[in-house]
């Protein structure tokens, strides 16, 4: 009889943790439309080759580098760990989890994110936290990101943080319930759309240009994580017009490099090289390239990692082959159907806030 | 107290001199429970106001059984009706100093009440701007019914005591079910500030 009891009591505990879960499910942001930001992080573990060179930052990666490019000129492989605002204890730990999947060569970081030395906005910690498996490292940048009304426990049961969308799901919210379609090739998010860049005005002055310590002791941290995994850490800044990189940061940047032999890029500074044209390869007046912007500079930036770490070209590789192949056709894909949107309907319907 | 009622009833007279002290320790008794949820006016006439109103009830017993025994009317349903509805908005109304800045404002707002005509308000999208949105509203309704039929089945007895008295699945699936109901539809965490609603501007 107490035995019975018992078990009537696990097993309602049992449906009831079930029943919560789908609720969290349902209630978690889908992220398959409008701001698909938010999908990126967990697209990586749906992965199943190794990468020799990672990127880890912010939207100056995952916008601005076509890996599929790098893969056809190349042969590299390559998967991009980029999320919106992505700062830089969440590079860190995204590469630290990162290297318990695998060890690439290269590790490429944009340091854009060291104008932040504190968590910025809720939400974009969420598009960058969500995604992540739990694990220790998954704890560890949570305590790094998060704000000052924020808890741990919405990260570990997000329904306590969506619990309100109830009143606002969609059809989307029931449709990727438990699959999510692939919306990027490799960690790139594509855009083909152009939106011309006009005159960049000279960044406001700033108070101070120091980046500020919480910054460095991250960066050294990821110096010494590659280091100790034999990992060359490049680090670049993208070309991207916007938000204003400013000359003091620059050379803060290029101290660092030359004091911990790094390679440091600044593709702000080699525009007539990559061939970026910003009337053409924006698709919103210079903040992000689109695609062709994407394929220049990636192939740009191929040919630098190629010759100066001697990548393996990895186009033999009969299994790369094979995925790769695929990863290929989704990208061609992808491309014509946002050409073909772009004609219809002269802009990109599916990445528009679909509330407006 | 017992020095104090026999001091009470020697100066005072039996019917008085019995009631000082009791008044005295229900004043005092309300003050500090006004007090003890939060260090304003507000809280204070809170408690003070349940105190008015136990105090009031209780000086009006005699007036109270000479209406019932000149009307038969204690049981009726719609008696009964009156008094459950009376309450709610007596305690309701008191539960407004929870609401508003400061004593003054309750007293204000408490007679706009009355004084405004603006039951276009119901229909006209008004009550929507005050945070709440219309899904809200239904959680409102449909949560206020709920407390009401359970403080209902109430009076015949502990609902949770008959509940037990049922097959094992019936109270799991209730308390499941209300545990699901508050964490979903409970207004708590990010994007829901209590201070902002509630406890306005403290």
């Amino acid at each position: 009889m107490k035995n019975k009891k018992l078990l009537i009591g696990l097993v309602t505990v049992l449906i009831f943790v079930v029943i919560m879960y789908l609720f969290q499910q349902l209630l978690m942001p889908k992220y398959m439309s409008g701001i698909v930001e938010g999908s990126l992080i967990e697209e990586y573990y749906k992965e199943t080759t190794k990468h020799d060179v990672i990127f880890i930052g912010d939207c100056e990666v995952y916008e601005n580098f076509s890996p599929i490019t790098l893969w056809e000129k190349y042969g590299i492989t390559s998967y991009i760990r980029g999320s919106a605002q992505q700062l830089i204890w969440q590079s860190y730990y995204l590469l630290e989890e990162t290297l318990k999947f695998e060890k690439p060569k290269i590790v490429v970081f944009n340091v854009l994110s060291m104008e932040y030395n504190e968590p910025q906005k809720e939400a974009y910690n969420r598009m960058t936290l969500d995604g992540m498996k739990l694990s220790i490292t998954k704890l560890k940048a949570i305590k790094a990101s998060m704000m000052e009304d924020e808890s741990l426990i919405d990260y570990l049961l997000p329904i306590f943080r969506y619990h309100s969308r109830w009143s606002e799901l969609t059809e989307e919210d029931f449709k990727y319930l438990f699959k999510k379609d692939k919306l990027f090739s490799n960690g790139y998010y594509m855009r083909a759309d152009v939106k011309a860049a006009g005159t960049v005005p000279a960044g406001k002055k700033l108070p101070d240009y120091q980046f500020g310590s919480n910054d460095y002791y991250y960066l050294d941290k990821m110096v010494k994580l590659c280091r100790d995994n034999n990992i060359q850490l490049v680090l670049i800044k993208a070309p991207a017009l916007y938000p204003y990189w400013y000359e003091q940061w620059d050379s803060q940047m290029e101290q660092y490099a030359k004091a911990n032999n790094l390679m440091y890029i600044n593709f702000l500074k080699l525009t007539d090289k990559t061939g970026i044209d910003y009337n053409k390869d924006t698709y919103d007046g210079g903040l992000h390239l689109n695609v062709t912007g994407a394929e220049k500079l990636s192939d740009y930036f191929g040919n630098i990692l190629k010759t100066s770490y001697g990548l393996e070209d990895r186009r033999n590789d009969e299994k790369l082959k094979t995925v790769y192949q695929g990863k290929v056709d989704f990208y061609n894909n992808m491309k014509e159907s946002q050409y073909k949107e772009i004609q219809a309907y002269g802009y990109l319907k599916r990445f528009s806030n679909i509330n407006q | 107290m017992l020095n104090l009622s026999k001091f009470s009833r020697k100066h005072f007279g039996e019917s008085v001199g019995k009631r000082v002290p009791v008044y005295i320790s229900t004043i005092i008794v309300w003050f500090i429970t006004g007090l003890w949820h939060g260090a304003s006016w507000n809280f204070i006439v809170w408690g003070l106001m349940n105190c008015t109103v136990i105090l009031i009830s209780q000086e009006l017993i005699p007036v109270y059984r000479a209406f019932h025994h000149k009307f038969n009317i204690k049981d009726a349903f719609f008696f009964r009706l009156f008094q459950v509805v009376r309450t709610v908005l007596l305690m309701s109304s008191i539960r407004l100093f929870d609401c508003y800045r400061n004593v003054p404002a309750t007293f204000i707002m408490f007679g706009t009440m009355f004084t405004r005509f603006n039951i276009n308000i119901f229909y006209n999208g008004e009550l929507l701007k005050l945070g709440l949105k219309i899904t809200d509203y239904y959680v409102l309704i449909f949560s206020f019914l709920i407390i009401v039929t359970v403080s209902l089945l109430q009076r015949g007895g502990s609902i949770r005591k008959r509940m037990e008295k049922q097959k094992i699945f019936v109270p799991y699936l209730v308390y499941y079910a209300l545990l699901i109901f508050i964490l979903i539809f409970g207004a708590y965490g990010i994007g829901y500030d209590s201070s902002q609603f509630i406890y306005n501007q403290f």
